[in-house]
């Protein structure tokens, strides 16, 4: 009675990055530009145009069997993402190239802690 | 040893100091805390995203959803026990974790009080007596995005 | 005041006398000679006459022999004095009167009427006698100088050694104080050296039975560290058995979750599940009692582990407070072997003090012994110089009395003070009466050594009167009414015999000093006391004459 996953693009290639404590994976397709900062903290500029800030890039990854978000996740969070994926034995969340969310959304000027 | 119709079969679970009951048939597993982590962003009774079996798993504060306060702290290995259950109606079957303190038996309970669908998300029908405790009858079935 | 006919007032004229006395000695020599050879031939007829005894001739024959002896005595050496004639013994008496007297001068003047020969010798005779005089004068000046300096000298060592010998009762009151309370020390020292010995002693007993006490102490602490290392090992254990409990309890939760799926795995078997879900069932309820067991035990084992925390903390805490005592023991230890050996030190050093102390007192006693010794020296030494001082004062006045005595010959010497008063007289009556007093502060000016010029009329009333307030200085006039010399014995007497007197020592009437007065009299031409010339010579400043 397992529920079925439904992979979404398993054979998709994703940058890992580490932000707020929580994983989360960008479509690499979507990853234009990458701009170290102080640290390990890294700037992702999207082909969107959008800017993330990580706290840390893990690394590229291809095969992750990407599920959607289902009811609970679309009604307890307001933020839009493609879907859930478990990486290494950790959930992630695969975000949205064109509607990232806010939690890693760099604004500009000096890259900072976003207050959770 | 009473035997108990599947209907009537309830899993008692205690939330801090409230205790309820979840139907049996929508019980998919009792195991361990799971490790959560959080969402930011997420409302109150989102505790977070777990990974359970390979597949990740949104988890609720069963507390919050009795309308408690949050028993149990996010992103943290925390003593107690993840329900993992069907919520809602839709199909396929959709999983959630449910975060308690404490997974106590399986009893049959004849539900003393109706109280329609009420509490977050509508998901609290009744109350019942379970032996000298008042327990909350809830049904995930009743699961309601609002 | 000169008079006429003075000279014949004088009781003899000597020069006069000694004339008259040589021709009448001739004169009678040769009468007796005559008469002599008359007797002879008178006795040789009668003794041719009547048989002639053999006496009569040898009367004869001495008498011619008799005569002839007399011949040559009276005319051939002129000694006619000790046969002198009847008339030459007013003379003679008179010479030997005034040389009775003291006054050489005027005995010698009355001794020219006498022979030659006894002239001669008289006058040589009034010689020695006035040296005599003039040397019992400076003896007895230097006999008053020298008295005068042994009585200063004795004084002032009479004075020293008053001093002295207060000095040294002072001294031998505060050797005695010393003594005491250097023996007082020797005793304090040695019931100080007393004390300390048993302070000492106390200080070994206390040191041992601290040192025990320490051992004992150290002796707990040991056993303490071995309870407490028992109490570590059992907490090791209750650790021990603490985890195997979260084992059990971790076993036991997890056989009930386990149970718990076992009986949804039941439940979703349907039918053939029941069986199943009975067992699940009683695994859950034996998890259960598994818990309840182990929740008992743990409370169990949590009480023992607790009053073993206790005891732990308990011997921590014991083992510090005995770690602390026996630092105290130890330190107490220290601090009353320091004590012991200072009461040792101080037993010591008491006793060496009481020694040295004994021996200062023996030695202050010693002291103290000679210090009486020199006191009684001392003040025997003080007895010898009053006595010595009186002695000279005695001599003083021996000398005084003596220089008196020679002052009572009238000698042709300015040293004389009947000389001086005569001559003080002689001035005084050759001066016009106008000048009197005036003669008189002069006289008295020109004697240093008088300390008084007073005139008197015949009744002792005072004329005038000078004197002289310190030795050697100015002179004044004073009043002479208040002078009244009539009760004077030297007044007395010169108003019987009109010779000039030195008196004996007495108060002077003008300084109130020790004083004695030679007085000259001034005669009328009837020969009655017309007044008296008098000087005073203060007692301590006669030397300067």
């Amino acid at each position: 009675m397992r529920p079925v996953p439904t992979v979404l693009a398993s054979g998709e290639e994703f940058m890992l990055l580490r932000r707020h404590g929580g994983l989360w994976a960008a479509p690499g397709s979507a990853v234009h530009a990458c701009e170290a900062q102080a640290g390990e903290r890294v700037i992702l500029r999207l082909a969107s145009g959008a800017q993330l800030e990580a706290d840390q890039v893990l690394g590229m990854v291809r095969g992750l069997g990407v599920r959607s978000l289902g009811a609970v996740l679309r009604t307890c969070w307001t933020e839009s993402a493609r879907g859930l994926a478990v990486h290494a034995g950790e959930p992630c969340v695969v975000i949205d190239e064109a509607a990232p969310p806010e939690a890693l959304r760099f604004h500009g000027g000096v890259a900072s802690e976003v207050e959770e | 040893m009473t035997e108990m119709a599947d209907a009537e079969r309830y899993l008692l679970l205690r939330a801090g100091d409230a205790f309820c009951a979840l139907p049996l048939q929508q019980v998919r597993r009792v195991v361990r805390a799971l490790t959560i982590h959080a969402l930011p962003g997420a409302a109150p009774e989102l505790l977070g995203l777990a990974e359970f079996a390979g597949e990740p798993l949104p988890v609720l504060d069963l507390g919050m959803l009795l309308g408690e306060a949050s028993s149990a702290a996010a992103g943290s290995q925390v003593a107690g026990v993840t329900v993992v259950a069907r919520i809602g109606d839709s199909e396929p079957p959709e999983i959630a974790g449910l975060a308690a303190d404490e997974a106590l038996e399986i009893s049959a309970l004849e539900m003393t009080r109706g109280t329609g669908a009420s509490g977050r998300h509508g998901m609290v029908v009744g109350e019942a007596l379970a032996g000298e405790r008042h327990v909350t009858v809830l049904d995930l079935a009743a699961w309601k995005a609002a | 005041m000169p008079s006429e006919g003075q000279e014949s007032r004088r009781p003899h004229d000597p020069s006069a006398l000694a004339v008259t006395g040589r021709v009448t000695a001739i004169w009678l020599a040769w009468g007796m000679g005559v008469a002599l050879l008359l007797a002879g031939g008178l006795l040789l007829s009668s003794a041719t006459a009547y048989g002639a005894p053999r006496w009569l001739l040898m009367a004869f024959v001495g008498m011619v022999f008799a005569t002839a002896v007399l011949h040559y005595l009276w005319v051939v050496r002129g000694h006619a004095v000790t046969l002198a004639p009847w008339w030459q013994s007013r003379e003679v008496a008179g010479a030997f009167d005034e040389l009775g007297a003291g006054d050489l001068i005027r005995g010698a003047a009355l001794s020219k009427a006498l022979p030659e020969s006894v002239h001669e010798r008289f006058t040589g005779t009034t010689a020695a006698l006035g040296a005599l005089a003039q040397r019992i004068q400076d003896g007895s000046i230097q006999l008053a100088g020298t008295a005068e300096g042994v009585e200063g000298v004795a004084s002032d060592l009479a004075s020293g050694a008053s001093q002295q010998a207060a000095s040294v009762v002072e001294i031998t009151a505060a050797m005695e104080e010393l003594s005491r309370t250097a023996a007082q020390i020797a005793q304090s020292s040695s019931e100080q050296a007393d004390l300390a010995s048993r302070a000492e002693a106390s200080g070994q007993a206390g040191s041992q039975a601290v040192q025990s006490a320490a051992q004992g102490v150290a002796e707990v602490q040991q056993r303490i560290l071995g309870i407490s290392a028992r109490a570590d090992a059992l907490g090791t254990r209750a650790k021990e058995i603490f985890r195997v409990l979260d084992l059990i309890t971790e076993i036991a939760q997890e056989t009930h979750i386990l149970s718990l799926n076992a009986a949804i795995e039941a439940a979703a078997a349907g039918d053939r599940g029941r069986r199943f879900a009975v067992v699940a069932e009683e695994v859950r309820r034996l998890a259960q009692q598994t818990r309840e067991s182990v929740d008992s035990v743990r409370g169990l084992l949590e009480e023992f582990a607790g009053a073993i925390r206790s005891t732990v903390v308990a011997t921590e805490e014991g083992s510090k407070e005995v770690a602390r005592v026996l630092d105290r023991a130890r330190a107490g230890a220290a601090a009353i072997g320091e004590l012991r050996d200072a009461a040792g030190d101080t037993a010591r050093v008491a006793r060496q003090i009481s020694s040295v102390t004994h021996q200062q007192t023996a030695a202050s006693d010693e002291v103290l012994t000679t210090l009486r010794d020199l006191n009684q020296v001392v003040q025997r030494m003080s007895r010898d110089l009053q006595e010595l001082n009186d002695n000279a004062r005695r001599l003083r006045r021996v000398g005084i009395g003596t220089q008196l005595l020679a002052q009572t010959f009238h000698l042709d010497s300015p040293r004389s003070l009947k000389h001086v008063a005569e001559a003080w007289r002689a001035r005084l009556e050759s001066a016009p009466r106008t000048e009197l007093d005036a003669t008189l502060g002069e006289l008295l000016r020109q004697t240093p050594f008088a300390q008084t010029g007073f005139c008197s009329d015949g009744e002792g009333r005072g004329v005038a009167l000078w004197v002289r307030p310190q030795p050697g200085g100015e002179v004044v006039r004073e009043d002479a009414r208040r002078i009244d010399v009539r009760e004077r014995p030297w007044f007395r007497s010169l108003q019987r015999d009109h010779r000039t007197q030195v008196s004996q020592p007495h108060v002077s009437l003008v300084g109130g000093e020790n004083c004695f007065t030679v007085a000259a009299p001034r005669l009328n031409p009837d020969g009655s006391l017309a007044g008296v010339i008098a000087v005073d010579v203060s007692a301590s400043g006669w030397t300067a004459i």
